[in-house]
């Protein structure tokens, strides 16, 4: 604030999550997203791993800066779930689910749950991600099937990390409406 | 045979042999029969077939004298023949005279000669060292040759003596049979310890301690720089399960400095081996940071200008750290573990959690137990005075007082005084104490004194220093035996007793004499006028308070708007209290809050669009979220021009869908109330579009 303490933190910084299950592409979008790489190769993330990015939406008709922290949560597994604490005091979550494993998509609403009863006001964007893996029409009759979420998510996109399809607007719609 | 027989008749005949002569040939003959080599006449060979069940072979292979492996069969027990064996030989022996006389002596030459070869042959393979000559050259062709054939044979019958070879072997010279086996000796043991690791650890552990000691004493740099990757760790480890050790030997040693140390390990109540480390290494603030718990959003933060640090990166790593001791480590039942601090290399991270936030502090250095207290009591003083701003912290730390930005650089400048300090009065000390060694006693007394009163003089002119009314006033302390005096200027006695308050809060354990005067400074007008500008400043800082001030002879005009969430009376009461203020005068007003959302409809219809049950929905459930004392009215709007029957309850239906929309979202239907109009909703007028008018509006209202 003050001109003599130069190093002082004057910072708008948002925490987001992405939440899914494991293998389901969390870590590959962010890297699309963060570093605009993709790699086929499969590191499973162990705990959190956090990056940031600057980032500039238009908030009410006027642009916004604000520095994004997204929070990369292990993926969850038939015996193990999130642990709570990764995902409290975020604002919002990125939900992502594997379209060529359809017991992603089913999970989809329980990760939903489990971040709102942390956050009530928490909001969502879910990424069907990997569409790149399946034809057009497959995926059109998945974006159809999956409307009855709650009136937190705000949009749910098809994704590829692969590709980058749609990999921005899904970080863009989230950010706006922190 | 009959043939000749024949002949012998007929020479007996035709060229008139003697009877003698006849005679002779006929037992030549005969004993030829006998011998087998000529058949009898057939009358007489089949008188001897029936009788001769057991013949008797003598074979003589004569062409295969020079070997010495003549046969002599006798398959069975003689037979019981009229001829003995013994006569045979005298009969066999004339014959061989009689045949061959000369031939004879030259065989018995051919045999002695054979039988001296054989003996030299025997000598040959007997005698190892003319066997080995002989064998030399072949040897290896043989041993593949048997090798290729059967292994198992070679393998059975070398086993039983591989060992002494290689021992004789190795006798006779270490150096080549090294060579031989130096490039399978690593594969091998890395075999080993693949088939039975424990085996060869048991085998090696009795003499590894010496090895090393002896690569140590051979190679000190080397095994340094092999060890050092894993040393770093381990000597932590082993510094706190020695510290005992080495106090056992401080213990012993009678040094100055030793007994010096001791009595003040003494008397500040830490051991004696954590002072040792302390006077090694002294500490150095790098960083402080203030952190939401829940979100690990950086709250605030000072850092060293020559090392900066990626704060939010640490703050979010430091928070999933955290979360991750509490939710997995800590054992069910029992509190959550807290994480108290994170070593690494010379440096730690110590971390103090209180309320909704939590102090990380990175230290170059072991800290002092009186830097860690500070920090105890700067966090104390933040939580207690910032407590709600802390909790909903939203990550924009622009909205934050200035005060805890400040109060952390006093903890950073206390942390960096109290190591400048620690340094000298020791080092005077010690000179003092080598002159006169027996006034240790008394020295270090005042010593510890002066340490103790150190450690509360800056806590106390934090606690002070923090203060948003006390931090412009140049107040001193001084601690004392047993009281800490405060001392200084301030312009009313409000202020005075505020100082006192801080100091006694912060400093429990202490007395306070409170020597500050408080003084009527006569107004400098130009001083006021600035401050209460500073206070315009802090107070616009705060949440919902947009105000505007002007000073003009002893009175302040206050103007603007402030949220109902604020007090309306503070305002004024924070400018009455500054020097040179004689009056007030606030026509501040208070601003309702508002909700810029309208929810439309279709003509005749009462249910929410779809559309709007997102976003916006969500901006009227944030407001209620975030003001959880304010409640709502719901005003439904369907304005028709020929006042239609029924709009009313059109109207109404329309608050209610909305009302019914944010129970469904879990909003506790008490604090909503609804309302139906056929009025036009405010800032809408008859000429706009009629689709404005259909509508929800949202009014905040007290509860
Ligand atoms: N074809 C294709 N492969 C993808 C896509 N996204 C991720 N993958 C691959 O899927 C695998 C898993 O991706 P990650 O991003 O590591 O998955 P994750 O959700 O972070 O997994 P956890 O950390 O274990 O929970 C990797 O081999 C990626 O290369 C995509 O959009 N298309
Ligand atoms: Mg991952």
């Amino acid at each position: 604030m003050s001109a003599d303490t130069p190093l002082h933190h004057v910072c708008d910084c948002q925490k987001i999550c992405l939440i899914g299950d494991f293998g389901v592409g969390k870590t590959s979008l962010i890297n699309r997203f963060v570093d605009r790489q993709f790699s086929d190769q499969y590191l499973s993330t162990v705990g959190v791993k956090i990056s940031r990015k600057l980032i500039e939406v238009e908030k009410a008709g006027t642009p916004t800066v604000f520095q994004l922290l997204i929070w990369d949560i292990e993926g969850s597994t038939k015996f193990k779930t999130i642990a709570p604490t990764y995902l409290q005091g975020a604002k919002g979550a990125i939900v992502v689910a594997d379209v060529t494993r359809p017991e992603t998509l089913e999970h989809l609403a329980e990760h939903i749950e489990r971040f709102t009863n942390l956050n009530p006001q928490g909001v969502f964007v879910i990424a069907l991600n990997k569409s790149d893996l399946i034809d057009p029409e497959q995926l059109d009759v998945l974006l159809k099937a999956s409307q009855n979420y709650p009136l937190s998510v705000l949009s749910i996109y098809s994704t590829s990390a692969k590709t980058g399809i749609h990999v921005d607007q899904l970080f863009q719609t989230l950010a706006k409406h922190l | 045979m009959s043939k000749i027989m024949h002949r012998l008749e007929n020479l007996t005949t035709e060229e008139n042999l003697s009877q003698d002569e006849v005679d002779q040939l006929h037992q030549f003959l005969n004993l030829l029969v006998d011998l087998d080599i000529i058949e009898p006449e057939p009358t007489i060979a089949k008188e001897i077939e029936k009788e001769d069940e057991f013949p008797i072979e003598v074979g003589l292979h004569l062409e295969q004298l020079p070997s010495f492996s003549m046969q002599i069969n006798f398959p069975l027990p003689p037979p019981p023949l009229e001829t003995s064996i013994e006569t045979n030989e005298t009969q066999f022996q004339q014959l061989q005279q009689l045949l061959m006389g000369a031939e004879l002596r030259i065989l018995n030459d051919l045999i002695a000669g054979s039988r001296q070869q054989v003996l030299r042959l025997e000598h040959q393979i007997y005698d190892p060292q003319e066997l080995s000559e002989l064998l030399l050259p072949r040897i290896g062709e043989l041993l593949a040759q048997k090798v290729a054939h059967s292994k198992e044979e070679m393998i059975e019958a070398i086993a039983p003596i591989i060992d002494q070879i290689i021992q004789s072997r190795t006798q006779q010279n270490r150096q080549s049979m090294g060579n031989a086996l130096a490039s399978s000796i690593s594969p091998a043991i890395a075999q080993q310890v693949a088939l039975n690791s424990e085996e060869l650890s048991d085998a090696i552990a009795p003499t590894m301690g010496q090895a090393i000691k002896k690569q140590i004493f051979l190679e000190q740099d080397a095994m340094v720089d092999a060890l050092y990757p894993i040393i770093g760790n381990t000597v932590g480890k082993y510094m706190g399960a020695t510290l005992d050790a080495i106090n056992e030997k401080i213990e012993q040693t009678l040094s100055v400095e030793g007994i010096t140390r001791k009595i003040r390990a003494k008397m500040q109540g830490v051991s004696e081996a954590e002072l040792i480390i302390r006077e090694v290494m002294p500490s150095q603030v790098q960083a402080i940071f203030l952190i939401h718990k829940a979100s690990g959003l950086v709250i605030a933060e000072v850092q060293h200008p020559e090392q900066h640090l990626e704060s939010d990166m640490l703050a979010g790593m430091l928070t999933a750290i955290r979360g991750f001791v509490n939710d997995c480590i800590s054992q069910s039942g029992d509190l959550p573990l807290e994480l108290d601090s994170i070593d690494y290399g010379t440096s730690k991270i110590v971390l103090e959690v209180a309320g909704y936030c939590y102090l990380a502090t990175v230290v170059k250095g072991e800290p002092s137990a009186a830097f860690i207290k500070m920090m105890q009591s700067t966090l104390r003083h933040l939580v207690c005075q910032y407590d709600p701003l802390l909790h909903h912290f939203d990550g924009n730390s622009a909205t934050l007082p200035e005060d805890i930005q400040k109060a952390l650089e006093i903890l950073r400048d206390s942390g960096e005084s109290a190591a400048e300090k620690g340094g000298k009065p020791s080092a005077l000390f010690f000179c003092g104490l080598a002159i006169v060694g027996l006034m240790a006693v008394p020295w270090s007394i005042f010593q510890y004194l002066g340490f103790r009163q150190q450690q509360a003089e800056s806590a106390a002119v934090a606690a002070l220093y923090a203060a948003p009314q006390l931090s412009i006033y140049n107040l001193q302390v001084e601690a004392k035996q047993d009281y800490l005096s405060l001392s200084g200027r301030v312009p009313n006695g409000l202020l005075r007793q505020k100082a006192e308050q801080v100091v006694a809060v912060a400093l429990p354990k202490w007395q306070v004499k409170n020597e500050i005067v408080a003084v009527e400074v006569p107004a400098d007008p130009v001083l006021a006028a600035a401050e209460v500008q500073r206070v315009t400043r802090v107070l616009n800082r705060l949440e919902g308070v947009a105000i505007a001030t002007r000073y003009h002879h002893g009175k302040v005009w206050i103007e603007g708007t402030i949220s109902p969430l604020i007090e309306a009376s503070h305002i004024p009461q924070s400018f009455a209290q500054i020097p040179g203020v004689l009056s007030t005068l606030s026509t501040v007003q208070v601003q309702p809050l508002r909700i810029e959302v309208r929810f439309y409809f279709e003509p005749d219809v009462s249910s929410l669009h779809p559309s709007d049950r997102g976003y916006k929905l969500q901006q009227v459930i944030n407001f209620l979220n975030h003001y959880p004392r304010q409640s709502l009215k719901i005003i439904g709007y369907s304005n028709s021009p020929t006042r239609e029957p029924g709009s009313e309850q059109i109207a109404l239906d329309r608050a209610h869908a909305l009302k019914q929309a944010l129970t469904e979202r879990g909003i506790d239907p008490s604090r909503l109330q609804i309302q139906g109009s056929t009025d036009l909703p405010p800032g809408v007028d008859s000429t706009q579009p009629n689709w404005l008018s259909r509508c929800v509006i949202v009014e905040p209202t007290a509860p």
